[in-house]
C-alpha cells in the first residue's frame, strides 16, 4: 500500500515498508549509500545514508539509516544537513582505509567536501579495497548458491569462502558478485575457455555460433532446469539466440 | 536420588523430611571453589579436609562442602566455617588438618583468621568486606551444595514457585511490577514492564530467555551466580515463563564458563527429575522445559538481537528492532530476555513480597546489586550491595581501599563501555539514574579501581581495543572508528599526539555514537569521552608536555637512579633483563638509558625507593 511521506519538505509517495533510501532516490535526492541494492536484504554498515526522521506524533527527530528504515505514513525526513554531511564525511573516511583508491568513494568524498583521507589505511586486509558492505555475499544467498560468508569480527572481518577456506566450493561462478561489488575488488579472470574466481576456475561455456563465453557450465547447470531452453538455442550467447528465435519467428519468405 | 514431585504438598513433605534427617547445628567446612579459588587450589582443599576427616573419624559432625563463589576472593582459597560463618583465609591442603582437628574441638585455627587494625575478626559479620554487605542473592551460595537440589529445596528453594502457582500469573507480574526490578544486565529496563509486554503480545507459543553471555572483562556476577546457586536461576524462570505464559526457554551461557554449564545443565536435569521443569509442573497447568545453548565467547552476543540471531544458529550479529523482542523474537516469536542477576532476584520478590523488595535500595532502583570489585583495591571480589550505595562504601568499605597507601585515582564502572569516575564522584549513589547522569552506567556491575599509578590514556586505550576487536564488524563507525580512535589513543601514549589528535578524537567518537546501530558501537566511545571529561590535564600533559604523569605510557617516561637514595645493593642490576645497569657494589647505579626498555623491574626489586621514572 502506497503511503505518503514528506522528504526534505516535499510529499512523496512511496509503498509502506519499502525502502526509505530507495524513497529518497526515487523522489530524487542524492543520498549516498554503498551497501544497498533493492534485491538484497538491507545491512546497513556503510552508515553514508544516514537521515534525520520524525516520526508522526513525536516531537524529536533521530538519525537513522535510511537503506533499513520502513517507509510509513507521516514520516518527516531530513536527507542533508550539516550535521548529517558532517557524520557522513567522517564515515566515508572511516572507509577510506579500507580502499584509499576507489572512485565510488571519492566520488562521494567529493560532494561532502572530503579532500583527504585523515586516517591510516588498513594494509593487511585479506581482500584490498573491500569495505565490507556484504553485498557479494548477500547477491551470492539471494542467487541460492550461499558460497560466500563473513568471517571474524571487528577490523579483523572478512568476506570471502567459509571458514576462511581457500576456494569457495560452492561458487557457480555466475558474477553477480563481480557485478554488486561497490569498489570492484572481486578478482576474476576470463581465458577463452576457463573463469578464475574466489580461488576456483571453472570452465566457460562458450557460443556455438559465434564462440563468446556465455557463462560458466556449472553457473548453466544449476539454472537449466528452471529456464527451459528450446534444444537448438541451449549454447547461444544472447545475441545469437536473438538472431535464431527472430528468424525462427519471421514470417515465411521474409 | 529425586523422585518426582507431584504437587505443592509433595515438595512441602520433601523439605520436612530434609529438615528432620539434617542438624542445623552440625559443622560444615564451606570451601570455595568459585573460579578464582580453585584457580589456588580450593578442589584439593576440598579433597585433603575431606581426606583428614574420614582419618579423624570425624564424618558424622564435620560436612565439608565444596560451595560456590563466596565473594571475598581475595582471601582465596577461602574456607568458612558453619553455622557460624567463621572465615579462614588462604588455606592451602598443609592446614587441612589443623582446620579438622580444631573444628573437631570446637576451636579456631587464630592464624588463618581476616586480620584487621582492630585485630582478628573472625565471622562473617565482622569482616569489613563482607559487613556492609547486603548479599541476597550470593548469601545461600555458602549453605548449599550447587550441585544438590535437596540442599536447595532444604533452603526454602522452589518455595516461591508455590506461590507464583497459588496466586497466579496475573498476581506475579503484578508483584514484579510493583517491586521496581530492573534489568540487572546493564540497561535497567523495568522487568515487569518487560514481562507485561510478552504476557500481552499474541502467540501460542512464547520464550523466556537467560542473558548468561557475561563478557565485560574483570566481571563475573553471573558466572558465581550459576556455578554458586543455579536453582535460584531456574526458578525464577519458571516463575517468569509461567507470568508470561511461555513453555520453553533457553540459557544463553558463554562456553568460557564451562563449571556454570556444567551446574545449570545438572540443575536443568534434577528439576526435570524432580517435575519442576517440564510437563505440569507441581501437578499445576503450567508446562514450561529449558535447554542450554552455549556461546561461542563473542562479546557482541550478549546484545539482544545478536543473541536471538546466534540463538537461531546464524552469526551473532545485531540488527534494527523494530518490534520489539516481547512481541517477536526469537524464531519470530514472543519472547523476554532477563539477564541472569534479574532472574535470581525474582523468587525472592514472589516469596517476600514486593514492598519487601522495595524497601531495599533507592525509589528508582530497588533491590540490591552484585559487582565485581576489580583492580587496585585491597578487597577484589564480589560485593553485593543495596542499590544507592556510594561509590566510597564500596571501594573504601567492602573494597578496604587501595593498596601500598596509593591514592585513588578513578573507579571504572559499567564493562567495557562504562565509564572512568573521579575521586570528587566517590559519594556518588550507585544506581541506574546517577551514574548515566555521571557520564558512565551501571552496566552489568563490573567495577575496576585504578591508583594513581594508572594512566587513563592507557586505561582508555585498554578498553578501546577490547571493543573494537569485540564488534561484529558490521557498522563502518563501529569497525573501523573504534580501532581509529584506539590508534590515535596511541598517539598520544606514543607521544606522537598533538591539540589536533584530541580535537579529532572528540569528532570521530561523536560520529561512532550518533551512527552505530547497536549500544557497542554508541556506548563503545564512553571510556575515551569520560576519561576525557574527567582527566582532561591528564591528556594534556600527555600532548603539551609528552610526560605521563602516572609513569605508565614507555614512550613518555625515563628511568634513572636518584643518587641519594641507591645503597649500591645491586638488586636492580641483578635482575635488570637488559643487563643495562651499571656500577660497583656499595656504589651509586645507573642505568643506561639507550638500552633500557622500561620494563619497571629495577623500581619493582629496590627496596630503597631509589629507582624514579618521570
Amino acid at each position: 500500500m502506497d503511503v505518503e511521506l514528506i522528504i526534505d519538505g516535499e510529499p512523496v509517495v512511496a509503498p509502506e515498508g519499502s525502502s526509505l533510501l530507495t524513497a529518497a532516490r526515487a523522489a530524487g535526492r542524492n543520498v549516498p549509500g554503498l551497501c544497498h541494492h533493492d534485491a538484497v536484504p538491507a545491512n546497513a554498515s556503510c552508515r553514508l545514508c544516514q537521515v534525520e526522521i520524525r516520526r508522526p506524533g513525536r516531537d524529536w527527530t533521530q538519525l537513522t539509516t535510511s537503506c533499513d528504515y520502513p517507509v510509513s505514513a507521516g514520516l518527516t525526513v531530513v536527507t542533508d544537513s550539516p550535521r548529517i554531511r558532517e557524520l557522513r564525511a567522517m564515515n566515508l573516511r572511516l572507509l577510506l582505509r579500507r580502499a584509499p583508491e576507489a572512485p565510488v568513494l571519492w566520488a562521494i568524498a567529493e560532494r561532502l567536501g572530503v579532500t583527504e583521507p585523515l586516517f591510516a589505511p588498513v594494509t593487511d586486509a585479506p581482500l584490498p579495497d573491500c569495505i565490507l558492505c556484504e553485498l557479494c555475499v548477500r547477491v551470492c544467498s539471494a542467487a541460492g548458491y550461499d558460497a560466500l560468508a563473513v568471517s571474524g569480527r571487528g577490523s579483523g572481518k572478512y568476506v570471502g569462502p567459509a571458514f576462511g577456506r581457500a576456494a569457495a566450493e560452492d561458487c557457480v561462478g555466475c558474477a553477480s558478485c563481480v557485478e554488486a561489488c561497490p569498489t570492484s575488488c572481486i578478482a576474476m579472470e576470463d581465458t577463452a575457455t576457463t573463469r578464475r574466481i574466489w580461488g576456483r576456475t571453472l570452465d566457460l561455456l562458450t557460443c556455438e555460433r559465434c564462440g563468446r563465453a556465455i557463462t560458466t557450465k556449472a553457473h548453466r547447470e544449476t539454472i537449466d532446469p528452471g529456464i527451459g531452453h528450446k534444444e537448438d538455442e541451449r549454447d547461444l550467447c544472447d545475441a545469437c539466440k536473438k538472431r535464431v528465435v527472430s528468424k525462427r519467428l519471421a514470417p515465411p519468405g521474409r | 536420588m529425586s523422585t518426582r514431585l507431584a504437587d505443592a504438598p509433595a515438595l512441602a513433605r520433601r523439605r520436612a523430611a530434609l529438615a528432620g534427617s539434617r542438624d542445623p547445628e552440625r559443622k560444615v567446612l564451606a570451601v570455595c571453589a568459585g573460579t578464582g579459588c580453585r584457580a589456588q587450589g580450593a578442589l584439593q582443599v576440598v579433597d585433603a579436609l575431606r581426606a583428614e576427616v574420614l582419618a579423624h573419624g570425624a564424618a558424622e559432625e564435620i560436612e565439608v562442602r565444596a560451595t560456590g563463589c563466596l565473594g571475598f576472593c581475595q582471601a582465596s582459597p577461602l574456607v568458612m566455617l558453619l553455622p557460624d560463618g567463621v572465615v579462614f583465609q588462604h588455606v592451602g591442603v598443609d592446614d587441612a588438618a589443623e582446620i579438622v582437628h580444631s573444628t573437631a574441638r570446637g576451636d579456631l585455627v587464630d592464624r588463618l583468621l581476616c586480620i584487621d587494625a582492630d585485630g582478628a575478626c573472625n565471622t562473617e559479620r565482622e569482616i569489613p568486606f563482607y559487613r556492609g554487605q547486603q548479599r541476597l542473592l550470593l548469601g545461600a551460595s555458602g549453605l548449599l551444595d550447587p550441585t544438590s537440589i535437596d540442599d536447595y529445596i532444604a533452603l526454602g528453594g522452589y518455595a516461591a514457585l508455590v506461590r507464583a502457582l497459588e496466586i497466579g500469573p496475573e498476581a506475579v507480574l503484578d508483584e514484579v511490577k510493583r517491586s521496581g526490578l530492573r534489568g540487572r544486565g546493564g540497561a535497567g529496563f523495568p522487568t515487569g514492564r518487560k514481562w507485561e509486554a510478552c504476557r500481552k503480545a499474541e502467540g501460542d507459543l512464547k520464550y523466556v530467555v537467560c542473558n548468561a553471555d557475561e563478557g565485560d572483562p574483570g566481571a563475573f556476577m553471573d558466572d558465581a551466580l550459576l556455578e554458586g546457586n543455579p536453582h535460584s536461576v531456574l526458578e525464577g524462570m519458571i516463575i517468569g515463563a509461567y507470568a508470561m505464559g511461555a513453555r520453553e526457554g533457553h540459557v544463553y551461557v558463554r562456553q568460557e564458563y564451562p563449571v556454570a554449564v556444567e551446574r545449570i545443565t545438572r540443575a536443568i536435569e534434577q528439576a526435570r527429575e524432580a517435575g519442576l521443569l517440564g510437563a505440569r509442573i507441581l501437578g499445576s497447568d503450567h508446562s514450561f522445559d529449558l535447554q542450554i545453548s552455549r556461546g561461542g565467547g563473542a562479546f557482541v552476543c550478549g546484545e539482544a538481537s545478536a543473541m536471538m540471531a546466534s540463538l537461531e544458529g546464524r552469526r551473532g550479529v545485531p540488527c534494527r528492532r523494530l518490534i520489539h523482542l516481547s512481541e517477536r523474537g526469537l524464531w519470530g516469536r514472543p519472547t523476554n530476555l532477563n539477564n541472569v542477576e534479574t532472574w535470581a532476584n525474582v523468587p525472592q520478590i514472589i516469596l517476600n513480597g514486593a514492598d519487601w523488595f522495595r524497601a531495599i535500595g533507592t525509589e528508582g532502583s530497588t533491590g540490591t546489586k552484585i559487582f565485581s570489585l576489580v583492580g587496585k583495591v585491597i578487597n577484589t571480589g564480589l560485593v553485593e550491595v543495596p542499590m544507592g550505595t556510594t561509590l566510597r562504601d564500596i571501594v573504601f568499605g567492602a573494597g578496604g581501599g587501595i593498596p601500598a597507601g596509593k591514592r585513588f585515582k578513578a573507579v571504572q564502572t559499567g564493562g567495557p563501555s562504562g565509564g572512568c569516575l573521579p575521586a570528587s564522584k566517590l559519594d556518588v549513589p550507585v544506581d541506574f539514574d546517577t551514574l548515566v547522569d555521571e557520564g558512565s552506567m551501571m552496566g552489568s556491575g563490573g567495577m575496576i579501581v585504578m591508583d594513581e599509578d594508572t594512566c587513563m590514556i592507557d586505561v582508555a586505550k585498554y578498553f578501546l581495543r577490547f571493543l573494537a576487536a569485540e564488534s561484529c564488524g558490521n557498522c563502518t563507525s563501529c569497525r573501523e572508528g573504534l580501532a581509529c580512535l584506539h590508534d590515535l589513543l596511541e598517539d598520544i601514549s606514543e607521544g606522537r599526539g598533538t591539540h589536533e589528535t584530541i580535537i579529532l578524537i572528540e569528532k570521530l567518537a561523536d560520529t561512532v555514537e550518533s551512527t552505530s546501530l547497536c549500544a557497542l558501537g554508541t556506548s563503545g566511545v564512553n571510556p575515551v569521552l569520560s576519561t576525557l571529561r574527567y582527566f582532561r590535564d591528564e591528556y594534556a600533559a600527555h600532548v603539551n608536555e609528552k610526560r605521563c604523569p602516572a609513569g605508565v605510557c614507555k614512550a613518555l617516561i625515563t628511568f634513572s637512579i636518584i643518587e641519594e637514595r641507591c645503597t649500591g645493593c645491586r638488586a636492580c642490576a641483578l635482575k635488570c633483563p637488559q643487563e643495562c645497569i651499571s656500577g660497583e657494589k656499595k656504589q651509586l647505579h645507573t642505568i643506561d638509558p639507550e638500552l633500557c626498555i622500561k620494563c619497571g623491574i629495577c623500581r619493582d626489586v629496590c627496596r630503597f625507593d631509589a629507582v624514579l621514572v618521570q
